[in-house]
């Protein structure tokens, strides 16, 4: 058999069989990239918050720190001075609280 | 009918409509590709691996080379990995199967013909006579040098055109 006629028939056996696409295939294979897609979403969400917590933390501890650092409070009849180490600490805190429990985050992650 | 190209730069930007519509133009010639590679044991799910794995790293298609090609070396690292963790034989050594019986049939004689071949034989044998695929495509998609691809390709032709003559 001479050469050319021994690769055009390997071509015709071993070429992929013509038939047009299977759709069951590509919509099981769409489900999955979907579903790739939700889960990557949920982790890059999750990894957002647990930095914006660790900043938080990072935050509230270098806070308390500083107070530490700064000695025992002057008179201040429990009233805590808004433009103060401990003011500001407090702020961080209550925003800390509100970002930690704002109701979308959870759903957002599931 | 919108290029590969376009598509894929649509799929990269999350697109999955447009990286739905690149699944099926491929599916035919992965599933086919896996499919001999494997000999049918597992391969649509080394297929849809290859589709999803695909996706995810779609931003690294360049365009340097046709998105098929790049389709297909995913697929076939996949199958080297599978191969590796089903401990199966290297793809340089033969593969076992039944004894090939004389039955006429130049189909069958060589189907057999390229399931005995070692898989890098086997996957030469069907990117460059069955595909079209030139030594060089050949090459990149399975990551060998050119030289080898080239000995793998005339070891496989060899046998094949033996069982296409009734000698195998």
């Amino acid at each position: 058999m001479m050469d050319e006629e021994v690769d055009r028939q390997l071509k015709a056996l071993l070429a992929a069989p013509g038939r047009p696409a299977d759709e069951t295939f590509a919509a099981r294979v769409e489900r999955l990239v979907l579903i790739d897609e939700r889960l990557r979403r949920a982790r890059r969400a999750a990894w957002r918050r647990l930095a914006l917590e660790m900043a938080g933390a990072a935050a509230v501890i270098l806070v308390f720190f500083v107070l530490e650092r700064s000695g025992p409070a002057a008179d201040s009849a429990g009233i805590v001075p808004p433009f103060s180490a401990a003011g500001a600490g407090l702020l961080l805190l209550t925003l800390w609280v509100i970002v930690s429990s704002r109701p979308g985050d959870g759903a957002e992650a599931a | 009918m919108e290029g590969d190209e376009s598509l894929a730069k649509r799929a990269a930007a999350g697109d999955v409509a447009a990286y739905t519509a690149l699944v099926r133009r491929h599916e035919r010639r992965v599933r086919a590709f896996l499919g001999r590679l494997t000999r049918g044991d597992g391969a649509d799910d080394l297929a849809q691996e290859t589709f999803l794995k695909a996706w995810r790293v779609l931003g690294d298609f360049r365009g340097e080379g046709s998105f098929e090609g790049w389709l297909l070396r995913i697929a076939w690292r996949l199958f080297l990995t599978s191969r590796r963790s089903r401990r199966e034989a290297p793809v340089d050594a033969p593969d076992g199967v039944d004894p090939r019986v004389e039955d006429g049939n130049s189909r069958i004689d060589v189907e057999r013909a390229l399931a005995r071949l070692p898989a890098r034989e086997r996957a030469a044998a069907l990117l460059c006579l069955g595909e079209g695929y030139s030594h060089g495509e050949a090459a990149a998609i399975m990551e060998v040098p050119l030289g080898t691809l080239k000995s793998l390709v005339a070891r496989a032709r060899a046998a094949l055109a033996r069982a296409l003559e009734g000698h195998g």
